[in-house]
């Protein structure tokens, strides 16, 4: 995924980012080889802050790659984007820093999307491509606008309905070097393609840590899923009995009872035009969803029992 | 015994509302305040008297961190009352509420701290709501009056949960479209000590009845000033009116519409006197909080409110948030 490597490294930069100085963090990357690596002369130009790392990897999970990366971190706030082929907006480092004032254990989570009319791995039946992907993103100019990414694309199905309930996980998720050491890094045991589970499972264990009383989410940045043949976002016959054994693996680790985490997210940050469908639609699935736990009698944020913080939990 | 160093100072001016002041103060407590220690804040009441003051005893049961002053004031406007209030502040960050009627949801506090941590001369702005379905000016017509507001306040059981405020409310006049449009004002606003400072407190000109203009103009003064880059809004959070005999907000079988109309031009020429025109403050909120099932309902209405005026503007070719460019330019201007 070299180019849309590329694009997501552009918006990480200070380039894109607003309202923060490229010394203020620094971005890592580290490359599993393949036979079409980053152009490190590319890469190196987009900002002062980039360090790189190519590695060799005999397995198909980027568990490996992501303790490696974990290790080259020297900041006390890290960042984890599991899939190179995520563009975010441009203050998506801002807030997480304004976050990490608030508490330096704070998780924050980024909304995920698709570039596109739909679901990436429904792209054959769509008729989508990189060609087609690369004349939306052509027709936004998001260079000069990246909140113009939001005009392209359609919601992620780790947050189907929004950012008033649960994500099952988070494809940039935020959080303290030490909250990562706590949950022991990515568990390699995770040796499916893709990982498999193991996002889910990293994003539910940082949740759930009791250290982890903050939990953030931006309601208008967010995580743009470019299409390039990704292990669970290409379309395929075999997608959903692919998807069984990495499934049964994460259950196993959960006791045959993962779900989404279930806490209730404290909103940071503005919500340009182009973001206002997706927070208005949030808004009314929220609805649905609460009027459902009232009709239920349950609360609406369990995974928030275990933390000291009062939230919302009344009927 | 009042904190040592508080980290917040939150004014309640307060004259002839003895039942609803108390509401606002049990809505500041420290029982009612979620995620904050009565040791981090203090409340500052300054009263100024009428034939229903309040009780100094009541007060500190329901708020063991207040501290209250009754004064005499000849004037009919709050200006020096909270100059007086300003003078009390012991904390670097302090919280305005210019009328005693509103009473707040119960994570106010901790998100103004929060805020606070981003950045010390944040301003935060609580969206303002009526109790009932109506701006109070409006409430005789629709056969709203104080004894049905006691009555909901006791049915939804509001100290038990502040939320549930959101169910029995409308959208204030200050406010009108929601959250994600300008503010003409904001009757609980919280800036640093500095920047109220530094926009010279309260100004004694505005001499009218409640203080004519003298939020909206301290609301703004705040939004332009250079050091307040951060602009948060709490859009889960609200300050709801309760129904008193407030100036603006007072019952229409008290005061004729020509005479309110006659009142409102007024102010409208002294604040327009000192901007040249007045006009909201037109910057792009940081949305800051967890939004609850009851305040859902007005999150979903100000999306949409919001996507209208986007469109709008964007027609126009008009820049959605027109005082965030002035204050960039102001500021290289300076810098140059």
């Amino acid at each position: 995924m070299a180019e849309q490597a590329l694009n997501t490294i552009y918006t990480l930069s200070a380039q894109h980012q607003r309202n923060i100085k490229e010394t203020d963090y620094e971005i890592i990357v580290v490359e599993n080889r393949s036979d079409q690596n980053i152009d490190t002369q590319r890469l190196y130009a987009l900002g002062n802050n980039i360090r790189y790392q190519c590695r060799e990897e005999k397995g198909v999970s980027p568990a490996a790659a992501i303790n490696a990366g974990l290790e080259m971190c020297r900041a006390p706030f890290v960042g984890l984007l599991i899939d190179g082929a995520r563009m975010v907006t441009p203050r998506v480092i801002e807030y997480t820093l304004g976050a990490q004032r608030v508490d330096q254990n704070a998780l924050v989570i980024v909304p995920g999307y698709n570039l596109g009319p739909d679901l990436h791995h429904l792209n054959k039946s769509l008729n989508y491509n990189e060609a087609t992907e690369q004349a939306l993103l052509n027709d936004v100019n998001w260079k000069q606008d990246g909140y113009r990414l939001f005009d392209i694309a359609n919601i992620s199905e780790a947050n189907p309905r929004g950012v008033f309930q649960p994500f099952m996980e988070c494809n940039c998720m935020l959080t303290s070097k030490t909250n990562w050491e706590r949950i022991g890094g990515a568990d390699e045991a995770f040796h499916f393609p893709g990982g498999g589970g193991l996002n889910l499972h990293m994003y539910r264990r940082l949740g759930v840590l009791k250290e982890t009383e903050y939990f953030f989410i931006l309601p208008g940045e967010g995580s743009f899923h470019q299409y390039h043949g990704g292990v669970s976002t290409t379309e395929r016959s075999d997608r959903e009995e692919m998807l069984l054994s990495p499934r049964s693996q994460l259950e196993s680790y959960w006791n045959g009872k993962f779900k989404g985490l279930e806490r209730e997210p404290i909103l940071l940050g503005a919500v340009t035009a182009p973001a206002q469908k997706f927070l208005h639609y949030s808004s009314e699935r929220a609805e649905k969803r609460f009027a459902r736990k009232n009709e239920a009698h349950e609360a609406f944020w369990p995974s928030d029992l275990h933390h000291a913080r009062y939230t919302d939990n009344f009927l | 015994m009042t904190p040592v160093m508080p980290k917040l100072s939150v004014i309640v001016i307060v004259y002839n509302m003895r039942e609803q002041a108390m509401n606002t103060l049990h809505s500041l407590s420290p029982a009612y305040q979620k995620n904050i220690a009565a040791d981090d804040y203090e409340v500052i009441v300054v009263e100024n008297r009428s034939a229903h003051n309040l009780n100094e005893t009541d007060i500190k049961k329901t708020l063991p961190n207040a501290r209250y002053f009754l004064r005499d004031e000849q004037g009919v406007s709050p200006v020096h009352a909270i100059n007086f209030a300003f003078q009390q502040c012991r904390a670097p960050m302090i919280g305005l509420m210019i009328d005693g009627a509103r009473m707040l949801t119960p994570r106010v506090l901790e998100y103004v701290l929060m805020a606070k941590r981003i950045d010390e001369n944040a301003l935060v702005a609580v969206p303002g709501y009526n109790l009932g379905p109506v701006e109070h000016q409006l409430a005789a017509e629709h056969d709203y009056n104080e004894t049905i507001e006691k009555q909901q306040l006791n049915n939804i059981e509001w100290q038990q949960n502040g939320y549930r405020l959101f169910d029995i409310s409308s959208l204030g006049g200050a406010n009108p479209t929601g959250v994600i449009n300008p503010l003409l004002e904001s009757n609980c606003v919280f800036a640093s000590k500095t920047s109220f400072e530094k926009i010279g407190w309260a100004d004694t000109a505005f001499t009218y009845p409640g203080g004519g203009s003298l939020n909206l103009h301290m609301f703004r003064s705040l939004g332009m000033l250079r050091e307040t880059n951060h602009y948060f809004i709490l859009p889960g959070e609200g300050s709801f009116h309760q129904l008193h005999g407030g100036v603006t907000t007072q019952d229409a079988r008290q005061q004729s519409k020509q005479d309110r109309e006659q009142m409102l031009k007024q102010f409208a020429r002294q604040i327009n006197k000192r901007w040249g025109v007045f006009s909201v403050l037109k910057r792009e909120p940081i949305l800051l909080g967890a939004v609850t099932t009851h305040a859902q309902r007005f999150l979903k209405s100000s999306s949409k409110e919001a996507t209208i005026r986007f469109s709008r503007l964007d027609e126009n070719m008009t820049a959605h948030w027109i005082d965030d460019l002035t204050r960039l330019k102001s500021d290289r201007q300076e810098s140059a």
